[in-house]
């Protein structure tokens, strides 16, 4: 029916279950190649948390093009990396978009077209609300090369609060994308080099959202380590193999295709199951980080004050910069008190890792879970928590409590309020609803 | 051989087999763009949710694009499409452009790529508004090919920003006294050339020649090329087989949406559209041939003429009026340059 | 109607297949027995089913009937069409329960006492007697004969057949044949006066503000539907025959559902054209001018042609078995007239047979 012509083009190409893949379309060696190197050499100074998160997401040679939109508190993000890439020049882009949900198509279209290359950018709250269409579609698509960090900030309003507590990534719970929070200033910058490697492994294939506290450490500064160039390069490059499956430059395929009822549950659990991968993959990432580099890489949570025996009377289960407080309480108050206190601070929020969380927390007398989050019920972190403990017999009880709500202050006198309801509840008292705690009262 | 006709021996990235309305514009678009755009450039696609996505684009058998009868050799002939949320086909056109011409600055991708952008008018004029014109506004080199039907069709057949006036839609229908839409719709094409579009045009696949020609333009464009393509929607508007290319033209000719191209810096002009009406098919005739206007006009049986409903009189006489306007207004703005 | 059936034998004969006449259920086991859709309705759930093509009638055939049982303050209904995206042509399912108790059941039909097939040309893609149990009763909108649907289908129970394309063309100047389906379930549900029937049907059309000239059409047709009605009882279904393939999971899903393209080409769209008629394009004295307007104006793309250095592209034929929806553009367009629609009538062989 066509007249014949010439190929202009020849190129090999595979066949995948995802359409057909032509190879040696795009040159990857010359990107990483064009990277102009922030650092080359490991330096330390004081650095807020947007600027950590900022400054890794430059480090990447696959990061291209940042796209973002300013909301507080992430703005900082944008305009660091905006500062940087004006000052190195080069080939990278910073795109402005109108609003968010520009933003998240954005990423999605870019995503697509090159799989091989990271687009990341940072957003809270509303905004973040403004992208969900986006972000749900995002979660299922398979485009684990999308990084959203978001900077936690309460969602919503009446009233409106610019503060940050994490009611804003708990509401996209199921928009499919890993959710990992990260606290102080180096967890930060670590957390969103490894983001990437754990998004788009090929097992996962899904995209990430590494997040941190907005003004409890997007805003304050402290001392922050960064890794030259060359080793965060070599680190990822260890993780990120060429994608396997074709993107809309080097594919002849289609992406986004709608189905009916017959097949929807059968994507889900596709969907599903490569996000549990997570669990078999982020401690072998966090292993790898923390040999190359000498610090603690990715893990599920961390820790502070377990015996070895893991039994204690009060288990705490918490997550961000507040932690930090009850780390430095813990011993004062096991002395004072003459109770075992020991606490985790969640870092793989979804999937939860239920397992682990059980495991550890099979030992405590009673679990104190402080949830930062306006919830419904006795709070996200809660029922998580409460799942995880499900299928343990003799479960310890739990206790609901509520600090830190659009950022309040969590004070050592909160802690200390809350430590003394579990402690109660340990030593035999039934657990009473869930409470707010503030300024050392419980309300 | 023309170059028309030229045109019909390239490959069609778009196949059949999907499940649009036997006769819908929309196909008849996208065999022609499909064949236009096999120009030596790889091509990607982009779209928004609409009845030409859910219709061409669903798993498990319905996946109607592609170029030749299996995965090509020619890298260029390859075609790739992307579905992701109602209005974000401008959006994600503008990102893969972004990726491709970073990669080649580089050095990193030498084949060159085409991108369009495909949505309803609810996904560009509606909802789309935002993303539409912002593409447009940051001069994003794709081209941006919006179908206009006049309704929001995979939902049912719904009001939408570009309904014109007195059409009976399922949310605005003509029903007791209310004759139907009373709002006049949004002037896309002149938005569109306010917001910085390189191109801006307005024809069908009825006017088959120029069609063509504006496509090849509009893949050639160094800015931003906006397409309005006229969408007769054989279930929406509810005409009779066979009369898609027919009511294309019509509508074209009558001042309905007349055929009309423009250039930046060169301006444009109204095809085959006359100023005057008497020089111009009746609307009359235009909305016989659909029964969303059949409180306003028939077909009477006997004579086959358009007949206006008794008591109707005074909204056709201001529709006629709405449709000189529009039509004059298409020449105002082809003065702009 | 003489002519189908002859032509039929025809075949087998030219074949050297061996005729043989349809078995009646009487003829084969003894104790075989029919479900009575009244008995279902009172002591349990009649569940029902049709098959047919999105804008083909399917579904106002099905409300017209929902209406119908509810005119009787005793019977409950739950009715609902099935479809997805598409408007025209592709095919649609429509389910309906009846009962004289309240139905609480949400899950889909499976087993349907009575499966309509509203369009033959949905019945070429789709098993329209798929799970009906033993006994169950079969209604097609068809101008073939019971026996012969029987044995084409390979049905075992009730067969109601109703010529409801040509009595909507005769009647109402629509080749749509949903007065005469609707006729023939409210038969095949048993219970209904014909008085009843009527006056229903008539009713849902003056409450859409159908005009008076119309509602007496629509009489005729309804009249008519119920004389032109022919039934039988057969056993032609096999043991294997009409039986659902059991799920055996989802297989390998592709991450977000992204694929492959050309995939539609499994999607044979040839059965959205019109029931009875097909695309035919002639040109014998080469009267083609080699505009291309047909090639360029089809929907499809599935014009052949070849180029011509004089004229410019002559067509040499289309494509109509697979794809063609006989949307009829290039009956339209065509300046020579080269394209016409002509009736058709599948000539139904063994092997076309469908379970």
């Amino acid at each position: 029916m066509t007249t014949a012509t010439a190929p202009s083009h020849p190129l090999p190409h595979t066949t995948t279950p995802a359409g057909e893949r032509y190879d040696g379309v795009i040159d990857l060696e010359r990107v990483k190649a064009a990277h102009r190197p922030l650092y080359t050499a490991r330096e330390s100074f004081t650095a807020d948390g947007n600027t950590a998160a900022a400054l890794a997401t430059l480090q990447m040679w696959r990061a291209l093009i940042f796209a973002g939109f300013p909301i507080t508190p992430s703005t900082k993000w944008i305009e660091t990396v905006a500062a940087k890439v004006a000052a190195q020049g080069g080939h990278r882009r910073v795109k402005l978009l109108e609003a968010e949900h520009a933003v998240a198509d954005y990423l999605v279209g870019a995503a697509a077209a090159c799989r091989d290359l990271i687009f990341p950018t940072a957003t809270s709250s509303v905004g973040l609300d403004h992208m969900t269409e986006t972000t749900r579609s995002l979660g299922a698509s398979g485009l684990g090369n999308v990084m959203i960090i978001d900077v936690y900030r309460a969602t919503a309003n009446f009233p409106l609060c610019i503060e940050g507590d994490p009611s804003d990534t708990l509401a996209h719970r199921d928009d499919g994308f890993i959710q990992i929070c990260a606290r102080g200033k180096q967890q930060i910058y670590d957390t969103v080099i490894q983001a990437p490697c754990l998004g788009m492994h090929p097992e996962i294939l899904t995209p990430t959202m590494p997040g941190f506290y907005g003004i409890k450490d997007s805003h304050r500064s402290a001392r922050l380590q960064v890794e030259p160039d060359a080793e965060i390069h070599a680190f990822q490059d260890g993780w990120i193999p060429p994608c396997t499956l074709p993107g809309l430059i080097n594919g002849d395929t289609a992406m986004g295709n709608c189905v009916t009822s017959r097949h929807f549950q059968g994507f889900k659990l596709e969907q599903k199951r490569r996000m549990e991968q997570v669990f078999e993959w982020l401690p072998r990432i966090g292993d790898d980080f923390a040999q190359r580099f000498g610090r603690p890489g990715l893990a599920f949570y961390d820790e502070a004050g377990w015996p070895a025996d893991g039994a204690v009377d009060i288990a705490v289960v918490s997550m961000g910069p507040d932690f930090g407080t009850f780390e430095a309480l813990r011993q004062r108050y096991e002395a004072t008190r003459r109770v075992r206190v020991a606490g985790i601070a969640m870092r793989l929020l979804t999937p939860f890792p239920r397992e682990a969380v059980r495991r550890r927390l099979a030992g405590a007398r009673a679990v104190l879970v402080v949830n930062q989050a306006h919830h419904h019920g006795r709070g996200h972190l809660t029922l998580d928590v409460a799942d995880a403990l499900d299928a343990l017999p003799g479960a310890p009880p739990l206790v609901p409590a509520f600090a830190g709500l659009g950022g309040a202050d969590v004070s050592s006198a909160t802690w200390e309020e809350m430590f003394d309801e579990a402690r109660a509840v340990a030593a035999g008292v039934l657990p009473g609803a869930p409470r707010i705690y503030h300024e050392g009262a419980a309300l | 051989m023309s170059g028309y006709k030229e045109i019909a021996l390239k490959e069609s990235c778009f196949r059949p087999g999907s499940t649009l309305c036997p006769g819908c514009m929309e196909a008849i678009a996208f065999q022609n763009v499909g064949r236009a755009s096999d120009n030596g450039k790889k091509t990607v696609f982009t779209i928004g949710t609409s009845c030409a996505e859910v219709s061409t684009l669903a798993f498990p058998n319905v996946v109607a694009w592609g170029r030749g009868d299996a995965p090509p050799d020619d890298f260029t002939k390859s075609f790739a499409i992307l579905h992701n949320v109602f209005e974000s086909a401008p959006t994600l056109a503008e990102a893969v452009r972004d990726v491709s011409d970073v990669l080649t600055e580089i050095g990193a991708l030498e084949a060159p790529v085409q991108v369009m952008a495909t949505s309803g008018d609810g996904g560009a004029l509606a909802i789309g508004l935002r993303s539409l014109l912002h593409t447009i506004h940051r001069r994003a080199r794709v081209t941006i090919m919006v179908l206009v039907n006049e309704i929001f069709a995979n939902t049912g057949f719904q009001y939408s920003p570009a309904t014109m006036p007195y059409a009976d839609t399922s949310t605005t229908p003509a029903a007791g006294e209310t004759p139907g839409n009373l709002e006049p719709p949004l002037d896309y094409v002149h938005l569109a050339i306010a917001a910085g579009a390189e191109m801006v045009a307005q024809v069908s696949p009825a006017h088959g020649k120029l069609f063509v020609k504006t496509v090849e333009r509009a893949l050639e464009c160094r800015g931003t090329a906006v397409l309005f393509v006229p969408a007769p929607c054989i279930s929406g508007w509810k005409f009779e087989d066979g009369m898609t290319v027919e009511l294309a033209l019509l509508g074209a000719r009558c001042g309905v949406f007349p055929a009309f191209v423009w250039e930046r810096g060169k301006g444009g002009s109204v095809k085959d559209c006359p100023r005057e009406a008497a020089e111009r098919p009746p609307v009359e005739e235009f909305l016989a041939a659909q029964r969303r206007f059949s409180h306003l006009v028939r077909r009477d049986r006997e004579t086959g003429a358009a007949v206006v409903v008794p008591g109707r009189e005074a909204d056709v006489a201001r529709l006629r009026a709405w449709v000189q306007e529009n039509v004059e207004r298409l020449y105002r703005l082809g003065e702009l340059k | 109607m003489s002519g189908p059936r002859d032509s039929v034998a025809e075949v087998k004969a030219a074949m050297g297949v061996p005729d043989r006449s349809a078995r009646t259920l009487d003829d084969a086991r003894p104790g075989t027995g029919l479900l009575d859709p009244q008995e279902l309705l009172r002591d349990s759930v009649l569940e029902i089913r049709g098959d047919g093509k999105a804008g083909g009638g399917l579904v106002l055939a099905f409300q017209t009937l929902a209406a119908l049982a509810l005119r009787d303050p005793e019977l409950h209904v739950q009715e609902w069409p099935f479809f997805s995206s598409a408007r025209r042509g592709a095919n649609i399912r429509s389910f309906l329960r009846m009962s004289r108790r309240p139905i609480e059941v949400a899950c889909e039909v499976t087993r349907p006492a009575i499966a309509l097939l509203m369009d033959e040309s949905a019945g070429r893609s789709v098993d329209f007697a798929q799970g009906v149990p033993k006994g169950g009763t079969f209604v097609l909108n068809t101008r073939r004969g019971p026996e012969e649907c029987a044995r084409h289908y390979r049905l075992t129970g009730r067969v109601l057949t109703v010529p409801g394309d040509d009595i909507g063309t005769r009647h109402l100047k629509h080749a749509i044949g949903n007065v005469s389906a609707y006729v023939a379930m409210a038969r095949a549900i048993g219970g209904f006066e014909r008085g009843e029937m009527v006056e229903s049907f008539l009713a849902m059309l003056a409450k859409r503000r159908i005009p008076p000239g119309l509602i007496e059409a629509n009489r005729a047709a309804l009249e008519a539907s119920d004389a032109a009605i022919q039934s039988g009882t057969f056993d032609e279904a096999s043991p294997e025959d009409h039986v659902a393939t059991p799920f055996a999971g989802y297989g390998q899903l592709p991450p977000g559902a992204q694929t492959a393209l050309r995939l539609s080409r499994d999607n044979r769209t040839a059965d959205y054209a019109r029931s009875g008629f097909r695309l035919r394009f002639e040109d014998p004295a080469t009267a083609c001018t080699g505009c291309a307007h047909c090639v360029t104006n089809c929907p499809e793309g599935i014009i052949h042609f070849r180029p011509d250095a004089e004229r410019g592209l002559l067509v040499t034929g289309v494509d109509v078995s697979s794809y063609c929806k006989l949307c009829g553009e290039c009956i339209a367009v065509c300046p020579e007239h080269l394209f016409k629609e002509m009736p058709f009538q599948d000539v139904w062989e063994e092997s076309e047979v469908t379970t």
